[in-house]
């Protein structure tokens, strides 16, 4: 009996402070301002973590970064002293300019126990290349010219009138693409991939996840590579592509004008041929299903 | 015995002594120029994550010492306190954090009218905004690092989704390969285990870097994406076993 009481008061304790419960953070956050020059053929190469990212670009020769770097905990102590192991390094060497945002914890110190997060906005010439690699943000590119190339994990990228090639790989983050003009490479690994106006060439490869790549007359060739992905096209009526789709242990959904014959029991296949000299659209995936829509 | 020591000895001491020039160890530490050599390597360094059984196995053998297991048995006097304490614990754990009073050395001051002061300015002052899950400036930024404060009102159902407790089916899976099940060798619960062990390094290295205080929704989300996706998978090895 007495151990029965004992429990309903522990479980009534802990219930009345799980009703109650809300976590005001104390959230202190240091600001940093830094400018390199910057010369054609010049590369940037940006490397966070538990960064948000934003790159957008400037008309001055130079590259510019502006960052906000936080750190937040109940208690404002603490986040004032974990605030300052954040280090936001820029430098220069050779043609590489170095952005690189983490936390530096000098030997015999404690780590940081709070939460730490870096807001980055760099400003950059259309015509630097970008290489940046995040973990645990978010990132997002607009109007560059020049090659990018992006890594990430655990990061969401977003992507938009982007003109010179692009490369990506992404492992648990999302790449939402619009108006890429340039060859795209997707690698994906448990990442929704969605692309829109795309004027390149695409080439995906992803493994758990989705697609969702919209076509239109400016759409180059497409190609896509998937295991356990579900890949769903829009824009048939629209463009004038020739498709060649197969998935197998999955489900063709096309419009009644593809030609099935080709299907067997665990592989199904769709084509759809315009004009022999069209861009095509070749989708491969397993244990996934595709989808045409209009 | 080593021989011809004297003779040995006595070259060495013929030998010629020359000085460095004085100015050597500094051109040969200008010329390395230590931040940029190591600049490109740093980059490069691989990023490793410990194995995600890791803390299960050191768990497992903290509980084979006797000397670490915690002693068995309470005295009947003392359970009645020992749950009073518990209970205590149990609303001390699950109660607001209340924002602690600013100490002297760190004034709060009205967003409106404070100046901003430099962080190698100590002691430090810092501005004060209050925001409800905002991500609002507090300060301007300059060419100088500067501290600013604010608070945010985590949302409580965050929290509660980063702490909720790992299904213990997990490690059956673990236990029940170590006894050499037949399934456990084929292609196809290889292939799924070790999905599943994907998952569970993501899981893990998500829930570090969510830290104590769950403030990103976005995370979260996926980080709930991850556990649904990792029941779908642990369904299927079970289903096979």
């Amino acid at each position: 009996m007495k151990k029965i009481l004992l429990i309903v008061l522990l479980l009534a304790g802990c219930g009345v402070g799980r009703l109650l419960a809300q976590v005001t953070l104390q959230v202190v956050s240091k600001n940093v301002e830094k400018t390199v020059p910057w010369k054609p053929g010049m590369e940037l190469i940006v490397n966070g973590e538990k960064a948000d990212v934003t790159v957008v670009p400037t008309d001055s020769a130079a590259i510019s970064v502006s960052a906000e770097l936080s750190a937040k905990h109940p208690s404002l102590d603490t986040a004032q002293t974990d605030v300052n192991t954040w280090q936001l390094v820029v430098n220069t060497v050779g043609k590489k300019v170095y952005i690189r945002a983490y936390v530096g914890v000098q030997a015999g110190k404690r780590a940081p126990v709070s939460n730490m997060r870096a807001q980055i906005k760099i400003k950059v010439p259309r015509q630097c290349a970008v290489n940046l690699s995040n973990r645990f943000g978010k990132a997002r590119l607009e109007h560059l010219d020049a090659p990018v190339a992006l890594n990430g994990y655990f990061c969401r990228f977003d992507l938009f009138a982007l003109n010179g090639e692009l490369k990506v790989e992404s492992e648990h983050g999302s790449v939402d693409g619009k108006e890429l003009k340039g060859p795209v490479d997707i690698k994906g690994k448990r990442a929704d991939v969605t692309l829109q106006q795309t004027a390149g060439n695409c080439s995906l490869q992803t493994e758990y996840g989705s697609v969702h790549f919209y076509t239109d007359t400016q759409s180059g060739n497409v190609r896509i590579a998937a295991q356990m992905t579900d890949i769903t096209l829009s824009g048939l009526e629209a463009n004038s592509h020739n498709y060649r789709l197969k998935t197998r242990f999955g489900n063709l959904d096309v419009p009644d004008k593809f030609d099935k014959s080709g299907s067997t029991d665990k592989a199904r296949t769709a084509i759809y041929q315009v004009k022999p000299e069209s861009p095509s659209i070749e989708v491969e995936t397993s244990f996934g299903h595709i989808k045409v829509e209009k | 015995m080593e021989q011809n020591r004297e003779n040995l000895q006595q070259a060495i001491r013929q030998l010629p002594e020359y000085q460095p020039p004085a100015g050597l160890w500094d051109t040969i530490a200008g010329e390395l120029d230590f931040d940029q050599t190591l600049e490109k390597p740093l980059q490069e360094l691989p990023v490793y994550t410990p194995p995600a059984d890791l803390w299960d196995s050191l768990a497992a053998r903290i509980e084979q010492a006797p000397e670490l297991a915690p002693e068995k048995g309470i005295r009947p006097a003392y359970k009645w306190l020992v749950g009073l304490v518990l209970m205590a614990l149990g609303v001390w754990v699950f109660l607001p954090v209340a924002p602690p009073v600013a100490p002297a050395s760190i004034p709060t001051t009205p967003a409106q009218s404070a100046e901003p002061i430099a962080l190698n300015n100590q002691p430090q002052q810092i501005r004060t905004t209050q925001t409800n899950n905002t991500q609002k400036k507090a300060v301007k930024p300059t060419s100088k690092p500067r501290l600013a404060h604010r608070t945010e009102v985590v949302d409580d159902a965050l929290i509660m989704a980063c702490r909720s407790a790992e299904d213990p089916n997990y490690d059956l899976v673990e236990t029940l390969c170590k006894e050499a099940l037949p399934v456990c060798e084929e292609p196809q619960f290889k292939q799924l285990k070790a999905e599943f062990d994907d998952l569970t390094q993501a899981h893990t290295a998500l829930k570090n870097a969510l830290g104590q205080y769950a403030d990103d929704p976005d995370l979260v989300s996926q980080l709930i994406d991850i556990e649904q996706a990792r029941d779908q998978v642990l369904q299927q090895l079970m289903a096979m076993m």
